[in-house]
């Protein structure tokens, strides 16, 4: 064997070795299994891929919302759950009441590839959560058949046209945001004359409405049955209603809406540490965040994402104007308990007078 | 002799403890504790983090006390659960009375049976069942249009009305057992006494059979009512916006991590069952000094 052949063979046997082990990292098996707390039909498309690479089980929990979830941390104890789907600052409540702990983003492969807003930390420079989905809320989906026209905002659906074919999200919260934005005021903390100005609106409001619902599920079925024409909506709702089948539009009302994002937090003392980073870093994976899209119609948090995606579904989620959109919209936060107490109360009020 | 007397009675005292200490102690962990612990929240509070702050306080009973809504919907609710316990006594009264007096025994048990096994499927399915059925493109609707009676689709669904129809259904089998096993115990002599001394049917269900099964009426009505008071999963589903009931209320509270206020307001309600209980419990005993029972 001359030289040549000594140096060939030699690279030879490196690049060998080196695509065996790379071979090796990419099939590592974790093992075991994790225990994770999710919105229904929100991730389940994509855990035969994360067991099948790590042969790890996913014990999924279902909850109706963030509180749901974080009373069944607290109830559960600490060391059950691994891995807890939170947003639109509930993860800021949960890392407050030491539910969550903060994660460690060198940790994750897919962390780099994020929108820029979404690789910033919190004000402590921690990050407590990574997005997983984000989107629009505080948006009308419509029958146009049935409304007769487009309705653009909230002025339109209050106008006294539809009343008692209106469906309103049965959340504090979002009702309290809606009413904001429609009685022109900005949002965040309200004064007292803020909150009677939003009840009195609510008042107003309220006969016009059919009913409330608790999930957009629902909404779909109630907008398929007729029952409702116009409905208080978000745009992954609004998408995977119209999925369905259902002939509606989307408006985002003139008056203003709002921004969320939602995604997966480590919760404190996780049994399965290891599992738990690889299936955060999982959910952020362009192959994830692109089928998200096409599963569920919500926008990719990764940017790598958009390269996966059919032209008709990165037109439809709008991808494309991701970038300007993120710079633009303002995101929910948690405003504190004594808000979101005010905004039950304002809720239930406007509620219990149609009695 | 006396020793011996002593020691059986010891060893039967010794076997009577050991036989009630599990259903004591079940009783006491499962029932008591909670009940305990929920009393106790009631006087605490939470803070802008929603974190539990036990400092003893009565802001969430003044809170319920200072607001006609919490009031007002236990009362509206009481009112619902009244038209439930009414309605349901109204269907099962007779049916429990045609299954025991004319139907074969044979057939007796099943019949029963039929109407209580579609108890055993969720309550949510049975539920959201009646959406399918009273909603605007729903079966009744469709009926009724198709055979012409009506041209416009009745507004049935999301009214008081469809909430009083869901909690019937629900509630009806709580109220046709005890009564059924009221009726069927009933001893033929008296009522053929009854007979033999000149009452006609009317009179003799009157004023036989009816204070004979009291009892048992009774039974059904309050275990009709309590759970009907703190409903929340038919109001939530048939309702809508007009049916909020009280129990709609304490569910907000404890999923807003609102716990020490969701602990008040089921403390109030379980004050106000209580109260009614007792207010029934001495209509009971006046009714029984009246007609001369023990």
């Amino acid at each position: 064997m001359n030289r040549r052949q000594m140096l060939a063979a030699t690279a030879a046997a490196v690049t060998i070795c080196l695509t065996a082990s790379a071979g090796w990292a990419a099939d590592k098996k974790i093992g075991g299994e994790i225990n994770v707390l999710s919105w229904g039909n929100y991730i389940d498309f994509a855990l035969p891929a994360f067991e099948e690479k790590y042969g790890t089980k996913v014990n999924i929990d279902y909850y109706a919302d963030e509180k749901e979830a974080m009373n069944k941390i607290r109830a559960s104890g600490l060391g059950t759950y691994d891995v807890v789907f939170l947003g639109v600052g509930y993860e800021e409540v949960a890392r407050k009441q030491q539910l969550i702990d903060a994660l460690d983003v060198s940790k994750l492969e897919n962390f780099k590839d994020m929108y820029a807003p979404f690789q910033k930390p919190k004000a402590d420079g921690t990050h407590v959560h990574v997005t997983y989905s984000w989107g629009a809320n505080g948006l009308i989906a419509y029958d146009p058949a049935k409304t007769g026209g487009p309705i653009k905002s909230w002025k339109d659906v209050y106008s006294g046209k539809f009343k008692g074919r209106i469906g309103k999200i049965d959340k504090a919260n979002e009702q309290a945001y809606r009413t904001v934005f429609q009685s022109g005021f900005e949002y965040g903390e309200l004064s007292d004359e803020q909150w009677q100005a939003i009840a009195k609106t609510l008042e107003t409001d309220m006969p016009h409405v059919r009913t409330v619902y608790q999930h957009y599920d629902e909404m779909a079925q109630l907008l398929a049955a007729g029952e409702i024409w116009i409905a208080d909506t978000d745009d992954g709702g609004f998408r995977q209603a119209k999925a369905k089948g259902l002939n509606i539009e989307l408006a985002y009302p003139e008056e203003g809406f709002i921004a969320w994002y939602d995604g997966p937090c480590l919760v404190s003392q996780a049994p399965h540490p290891e599992a738990a980073y690889a299936f955060i870093d999982h959910m952020i994976s362009p192959e994830v965040q692109a089928q998200l899209g096409k599963e569920l119609g919500y926008a990719p948090a990764n940017q790598k994402a958009v390269a996966l995606m059919d032209p008709a579904l990165k037109a439809s989620l709008g991808v494309d104007q991701a970038e300007a959109n993120l710079s633009r919209v303002q995101f929910q936060r948690s405003l504190g308990a004594a808000y979101e107490a005010k905004a039950t109360e304002v809720w239930q009020k406007a509620k219990a007078q149609v009695q | 002799m006396e020793t011996a007397i002593a020691l059986r009675r010891a060893g039967t005292h010794g076997q009577l403890a050991c036989l009630l200490l599990p259903p004591l102690l079940t009783l006491l962990i499962l029932f008591v504790a909670p009940i305990s612990l929920m009393a106790v929240y009631g006087f605490w509070a939470i803070d802008e983090n929603y974190l539990i702050q036990p400092s003893l306080q009565l802001t969430q009973y003044e809170k319920i006390a200072g607001d006609p809504l919490y009031l007002g919907t236990l009362a509206s609710s009481a009112g619902m659960a009244l038209l439930t316990t009414i309605g349901s006594l109204a269907l099962a009264l007779p049916l429990a009375y045609y299954i025991v007096r004319f139907v074969s025994p044979r057939w007796r048990v099943l019949l029963v049976l039929a109407l209580i096994v579609p108890g055993w499927v969720s309550v949510l399915i049975r539920t959201y069942s009646w959406n399918l059925v009273i909603g605007e493109a729903g079966l009744m609707n469709w009926l009724l249009m198709s055979a012409g009676v009506i041209d416009e689709p009745i507004k049935l669904l999301f009214t008081k009305t469809s909430v009083i129809i869901g909690l019937i259904y629900i509630y009806l089998p709580y109220m046709l057992v005890p009564i059924y096993a009221s009726i069927e115990r009933l001893d033929n002599s008296v009522l053929e006494a009854a007979e033999n001394l000149g009452a006609d049917p009317f009179r003799r269900f009157i004023y036989v059979t009816l204070p004979l099964i009291a009892p048992g009426i009774v039974a059904g009505c309050v275990i009709t009512f309590i759970p009907a008071v703190g409903e929340y999963v038919v109001p939530n589903m048939l309702g809508g916006l007009k049916g909020m009931m009280y129990g709609n209320l304490i569910t907000t509270a404890f999923s807003n991590f609102d716990w020490p206020f969701g602990a008040a307001l089921s403390m109030v309600l379980l004050a106000s069952i209580l109260a009614c209980l007792l207010i029934v419990g001495r209509f009971l005993d006046v009714n029984r000094s009246m007609l001369g029972h023990e």
